[in-house]
């Protein structure tokens, strides 16, 4: 990827700290890209290990994408702001990328078996699950941008308590 | 002959106040809408925006509960309910159901 | 019709027969779902005389049309069957995964019965349920069976409800849970499921669910979400319920030493403001909702360190101020102890309660509790009755685990007159004497004392009446209550939304986009009624009438003597004017009966030939 479009690259992040599990961001990736309820075919996933820690996550727009270099088809081509896109036609539903994918961000369709992962609502603007949070723990927002804040976060947390 | 009304504050109120109570002298009688104004002036009007709603006609009946003693006020005309010398008021969350 | 899966499971667990029902748009439409479906159920299946641990008790699982869709929280299902703990109409409603996912794999609902003669759990595998060997999770508690049953079928996405070992030794008040801090709490439907040999449900469900208008329903779904973080729900997303502790206890109607007061001298210890300082961990949510009020505790320090339990202000108060205790690590110690064995935290906190005022009052001796020193005040004492009371072990255990009207009956000696319950439910953590259009509701409840079936509460700490006295409006209150809360536990969604919907109305919008069925607020309203006299139709069957609508002794006979509300009891004539009001504006006889012209008036024509006076 070019270095200017490594900058601008965005992601969906999740503030662990703020999401609490309620897993709103799958029911609305469904009615928005399936045009149904069913988690199951969210992009998004929301994943929760007892008792306290709770995430979101959806495709990282990895820089070398173990799922591209997985499918055996060929089927999977990254597109140039990093997200992922399957040919449904060249896709056989074998599973290798999502078995490759370390953050879980691609899916199996149960009827028609293919493939899926998120495209980010290209034809929308704006990532809908982002957009319904309702303790807005999501944000689609570039790497560098996640960085600042967690150090901004940190810095408060030391200034609260009166460090210098 | 206790001066004032003892003023004690729950939930978010001790969030804004910074205190659990306060005691204020009014003389002999006021109303709550005045008492409010006078807290308001000390811990700003953060205090006043919790308790009182958009217009100012009334108390924010669906967030908020004063108690003046035993005897919940009606949200209904709260602003002019009297408040004596030695009462005792409590700001409040209105109460929740329980889980 | 959308919305409704259109079909239920029947299981008759005696031969493990399967078998699948439809459920029509009259029955849809007549009793909405949730409760009214378990109403109608349990009337139309379980006969006069039918003993609640026998097998011809029927346990019913009903979601309602909403489950499964993008309606905010949606995601509920209630558990319905003939209470052990009260001989009458019991349930509860409890939220979590579960709901979506059974709706999702394509049932309404699932009706249990027979007995299943070893232990065995369903698993509803999409369209292809089936009764599975459960001897392995037998012993475990709650969150061991999730756990062990995901893994085993080797899927973290299935949802799993069940019972602990309270249920497992038909304790009276065991409970079912499912996603670890729901629970299906009061009315001892654990113990029917033990009484089954049914250690679990699990589900499976990968399947759509299609709305009528599903544009329509985002669009409302959406505003709904955004009215969820604004003021009308502030007091549960910052403190939680936790928040009444300081509340009540400044009203003096704060449940503490058995319902002896109604104010705590340690209220500032164990108040939502003290426990979001020192002990709440993270603020967790039920599926689908967007407000998100559960508070999850952690103990840092002392005998407990480690506890983690989800602490809310009913289990506050029945373990805390009502047995005395100021200890927040202590109460969160026996939150978790209530959850992993398996018991309703509010009936609990009361049996102890009350084993400790008859320790107080010299009626059990120290071979009585075992050689536990059960004084109000001693949390460790409380957690170790819990534990015996949850595993049925030694004489206390034995005792308590029949909750605290059969207990009482058994010790004798004076002991029922401060058994506080109605019904033989204990009392939940809303003071007689000093909210008593709340007694009111809590005494017409069809499941026993509690406030969830018309949230009478409101206008008593609103100040919308005085408190401290009834008087014939009341029962109209109530009633009205009891109409529009059977409909929010019929759809079912969260009472804490009911101030962000504007009206019946909108409820009435609500449904329509769902299920695509016409249906105005007039119309839900009407349903709600007949769903409660349907419910009312099976107390009556089972012997229930005027009598049992009434609070406990200390209610009318013992003034409270805290500063404020001092003097403050229930006036006898007072309390059965009001309930003639309730009974006169519901169409009932005077004995709390239905009329016939009442149940007629429903199109409920079995029913008035039955029971109708």
């Amino acid at each position: 990827m070019a270095l200017s479009e490594q900058k601008t690259r965005r992601i969906i992040v999740c503030d662990t700290d703020k999401c609490n599990g309620c897993q709103i961001c799958e029911f609305v990736c469904s009615v928005v890209k399936e045009k149904t309820t069913n988690h199951k075919k969210s992009r998004i996933r929301a994943t929760r290990i007892e008792p306290f820690f709770n995430i979101a996550i959806a495709c990282r727009k990895c820089e070398k994408p173990t799922c591209e270099r997985a499918c055996p088809r060929d089927a999977i081509r990254v597109l140039p702001d990093g997200s992922i896109q399957i040919d449904k036609d060249k896709c056989n539903g074998c599973g290798w990328c999502i078995e490759s994918c370390e953050f879980g961000a691609l899916r199996l369709r149960f009827d028609g078996g293919t493939a899926f992962t998120c495209d980010f609502c290209a034809d929308l603007g704006e990532p809908q699950c982002v957009k319904y949070c309702p303790k807005k723990a999501l944000r689609y927002i570039t790497l560098e941008e996640a960085a600042k804040e967690s150090v901004k976060d940190v810095l408060l947390s030391i200034v609260d308590k009166g460090g210098k | 002959m206790p001066e004032g009304v003892s003023v004690e504050f729950t939930g978010p109120f001790r969030e804004i106040t910074g205190a659990r109570g306060v005691t204020v002298n009014i003389g002999r009688v006021t109303s709550l809408g005045s008492l409010i104004s006078t807290l308001s002036k000390m811990y700003g009007e953060e205090f006043r925006r919790r308790i009182v709603d958009d217009e100012g006609a009334g108390l924010r009946a669906d967030s908020s509960m004063v108690a003046i003693n035993q005897v919940v006020v009606d949200p209904v005309g709260a602003l002019s309910r009297s408040v004596r010398s030695g009462d005792r008021v409590v700001f409040a969350l209105s109460i929740a159901g329980g889980g | 019709m959308k919305g409704y899966a259109g079909k239920y499971l029947k299981v008759n667990l005696s031969n493990h027969g399967l078998m699948t029902e439809t459920i029509d748009e009259g029955m849809a439409t007549g009793y909405i779902g949730g409760l009214g479906f378990g109403a109608r159920t349990l009337l139309d299946t379980i006969p006069k005389g039918t003993d609640a641990p026998s097998p011809e008790n029927v346990l019913a699982w009903w979601t309602g049309p909403v489950s499964g869709t993008i309606l905010p929280t949606g995601s509920k299902f209630g558990v319905f069957a003939l209470s052990p703990l009260t001989g009458a109409f019991g349930f509860g409603i409890c939220s979590g995964g579960f709901a979506n996912e059974l709706k999702s794999a394509g049932w309404d609902g699932v009706v249990l019965t027979g007995k299943s003669d070893k232990p065995t759990y369903l698993f509803v595998n999409d369209g292809a349920p089936e009764l599975r060997d459960a001897s392995r999770y037998w012993g475990m508690t709650t969150w061991q069976t999730e756990d062990a049953i995901k893994e085993d079928l080797g899927d973290s996405a299935i949802r799993v409800a069940a019972m602990g070992p309270a249920g497992e030794r038909l304790v009276r008040l065991a409970n079912i849970t499912t996603d670890r801090n729901r629970q299906v709490g009061r009315s001892g439907m654990g113990a029917v499921m033990g009484s089954k040999n049914l250690k679990a449900v699990a589900v499976r469900g990968t399947g759509d669910v299609e709305v009528g208008d599903l544009d329509g329903l985002m669009k409302f779904s959406t505003e709904l979400n955004e009215r969820c973080q604004g003021p009308k729900t502030e007091k549960y997303r910052v403190y939680g319920t936790p928040a009444n502790i300081l509340v009540h206890n400044r009203l003096a109607c704060l449940p503490s030493y058995n319902f002896q007061k109604g104010s705590f001298e340690r209220a500032e210890d164990v108040s939502g403001e003290q426990m979001s300082k020192t002990h709440v961990k993270k603020i967790l949510a039920c599926t689908n909702c967007p407000v998100g009020c559960d508070h999850v505790n952690e103990v840092k320090d002392g005998p407990y360190a480690g506890t983690v339990a989800s602490v809310d202000y009913e289990s506050l108060g029945q373990l805390g101020p009502l047995c005395g205790v100021g200890d927040l690590n202590a109460i969160t110690k026996a939150v978790e102890v209530c959850d992993e064995l398996g018991v309703d935290t509010i009936s609990a906190g009361v049996i102890v309660a009350w084993a400790m005022e008859c320790v107080q009052r010299g009626l059990l001796t120290k071979d009585d509790t075992d050689g536990i020193d059960l004084r109000f005040g001693n949390g460790d004492a409380m957690v170790e009755a819990l534990k015996r009371m949850s595993l049925k072990e030694g004489k206390l255990g034995n005792l308590l685990s029949e909750g605290v009207k059969r207990a009482s009956e058994r010790v004798g000696k004076g002991s029922d007159k401060f058994a506080i319950h109605c019904k033989g439910m204990e009392w939940a953590a809303y003071s007689m004497r000093s909210l008593q259009t709340s007694t009111l509701g809590f005494c017409t409840s069809i499941r026993g004392a509690d406030y969830l079936r018309s949230g009478s509460y409101q206008v008593d700490v609103a100040g919308k009446v005085d408190r401290l006295k009834l008087d014939a409006s009341r029962g109209k209150i109530v009633y009205e209550g009891e109409n529009q809360y059977a409909i929010i536990d019929s759809l079912i969604i969260c009472k804490f939304t009911r101030g962000v919907y504007s009206s019946m109305d909108e409820i009435a919008k609500a449904y329509t986009l769902v299920t695509g069925l016409e249906m105005s607020g007039q119309e839900l309203v009407k349903a709600g009624e007949r769903i409660y006299n349907v419910a009312k139709c099976f107390n009556v069957r089972f012997g229930l009438t005027r009598k049992d609508d009434y609070p406990p002794p200390r209610a009318f006979e013992e003034p409270m003597t805290d500063d404020v509300a001092k003097g403050a009891q229930i006036d006898r004539r007072q309390y059965d004017e009001a309930l003639d009001s309730y009974y006169g504006g519901r169409g009932w006889t005077k004995d709390g009966i239905p009329t016939k012209a009442k149940l007629l008036e429903l199109g409920l024509k079995r029913e008035a030939d039955e029971v109708g006076a």
